[in-house]
């Protein structure tokens, strides 16, 4: 045992943080991203008068959560560039990642928006503001509170998802700990480290959620 | 003022309303008494363009109400509409609640929206809660935050519809003490109530809605006294 931890230097370490910034930035990218995509899901899916916007949401939403993100990956990647689309690989990555927070984050918006009563909505109305009025102003601020902790639900979900780009060679957090673990043979050391800094980054997000809700829950 | 000729609503195969048609006029109130699900708050509902009407027409100050155009916003910032189950955003003061929407809709400059949401406020007896959050407001002060809020975009009309309904009983009269100040203030109300004591000292006219027709209509003083319709005079009985 001491032999191997010898091979295992500060280095290493640096390399394994170096991936965890890629992954916050492969996460950062998804989920801002992501979240645009959502809106516009969540709202097309709410909007009462276009069922065929409503339609083409559903299906959106229910082919990305249900296939694996694995699978999604490995087409996004592999398929694109058969299609001769060769785009840097933190793109390539990245678009898959995108498109499965948007379905995700897609329903935690409509549910958002679905829980905003009736009432409000026609007391809005009845002051003569127009829907995007009414969005903004009076269902937002409601359905903002409802998806907090759905969403750092899935952001967490997705910091973890995002080890999965290591199956097409991508240097994040997971590879990283890979290819250490495979020069210095302290496999069980590494990936004890690389679930540690994984934990590290979902933690506080966990932390920052709770904080948000406590404060945001006044006159709830 | 207010003009409702022949209108029929359906929901789904149900005929709530059954061609009603009334005239309001202006410094007028009118208090609609029925039954539940006579269809009374429909009406009011329809007015407002909440809810579409499949035949007749309505007409407020002379323009028609069309629940599909965008017109209706223009109609309905003249309308106000005061709901049983108060409905005040909840994540706004008291203030806000009532300047909201005259900073977005009537785009007024924050001061002047701000001082008539004070004047609102106090017109209500509420200078004291501009601050406090719906969630810290007894149910009588959150209807009469909501009323504020809909005299604030100084309407030409007011509906309200069983807004003492959800309330407690020693909260009732404070909500219907507003109103009274209202109506004697010249405002035009069309008034859907179960309060017959409240219809009785403020109306100048009763409908009674039954089956969603209007099947009388006449002075208070008349509807109570000496009602002609047979359902009527069963309804004023058994809430007497």
């Amino acid at each position: 045992m001491p032999e191997l931890l010898v091979a295992f230097s500060y280095k290493d370490v640096l390399f394994l943080l170096q991936g965890a910034l890629v992954t916050i930035a492969m996460c950062a990218m998804a989920f801002s991203c992501g979240l645009v995509v959502a809106l516009l899901i969540g709202l097309i899916r709410t909007a009462r008068r276009f069922p065929a916007l409503r339609w083409i949401g559903w299906g959106y939403v229910e082919i990305f959560r249900g296939t694996p993100l694995l699978m999604q990956i490995f087409i996004a990647y592999f398929g694109l560039s058969i299609l001769g689309l060769e785009l840097p690989r933190f793109v390539a990555v990245s678009i898959p990642l995108i498109l499965y927070t948007g379905a995700y984050m897609g329903e935690i918006v409509r549910a958002g928006v679905e829980a905003v009563s009736r009432g409000q909505w026609e007391a809005g109305w009845s002051l003569g503001m127009s829907y995007r009025q009414l969005m903004r102003y009076v269902v937002a601020p409601v359905a903002v509170r409802i998806m907090i902790p759905p969403s750092v639900g899935f952001l967490v979900q997705l910091v973890k998802g995002t080890s999965l780009a290591y199956v097409v060679g991508y240097v994040e957090l997971t590879r990283a700990g890979y290819i250490i673990s495979q020069s210095t043979y302290a496999t069980m050391l590494v990936f004890t480290l690389v679930g540690a800094i994984y934990f590290g980054i979902n933690y506080p997000l966990s932390l920052a959620s709770q904080r948000l809700e406590i404060r945001l829950k006044r006159h709830a | 003022m207010l003009e409702l000729e022949d209108v029929h609503k359906w929901f789904g195969n149900l005929h709530v309303l059954k061609g009603i048609s009334m005239t309001v006029s202006r410094g007028e109130v009118v208090v609609v008494i029925g039954r539940s699900g006579s269809g009374k708050s429909t009406i009011l509902r329809c007015i407002n363009g909440l809810e579409p009407i499949q035949q007749g027409r309505i007409m407020v100050d002379g323009e028609v109400v069309d629940a599909h155009s965008r017109h209706v916003r223009k109609i309905r910032e003249e309308v106000g509409f005061v709901f049983q189950s108060f409905n005040l955003f909840p994540y706004y003061t008291a203030l806000e609640n009532v300047s909201l929407a005259l900073k977005i809709v009537k785009k007024m400059p924050l001061a002047e929206a701000r001082s008539i949401a004070e004047e609102m406020l106090a017109r209500v007896g509420l200078s004291d809660k501009l601050d406090a959050y719906p969630d810290r407001l007894s149910g009588g002060q959150q209807q009469r935050v909501a009323i504020a809020r809909a005299l604030a975009m100084n309407p030409k009309l007011m509906l309200f519809d069983e807004v003492t309904s959800a309330l407690d009983p020693e909260l009732v009269g404070e909500v219907l003490k507003v109103m009274q100040d209202l109506a004697e203030g010249g405002m035009t109300m069309v008034v859907v109530t179960h309060e017959m004591g409240f219809a009785r000292r403020v109306a100048d006219r009763v409908l009674f809605i039954h089956e969603g027709q209007i099947a009388e209509e006449g002075p208070t003083a008349q509807i109570f006294t000496a009602p002609r319709n047979e359902s009527l005079r069963a309804f004023i009985e058994s809430i007497l």
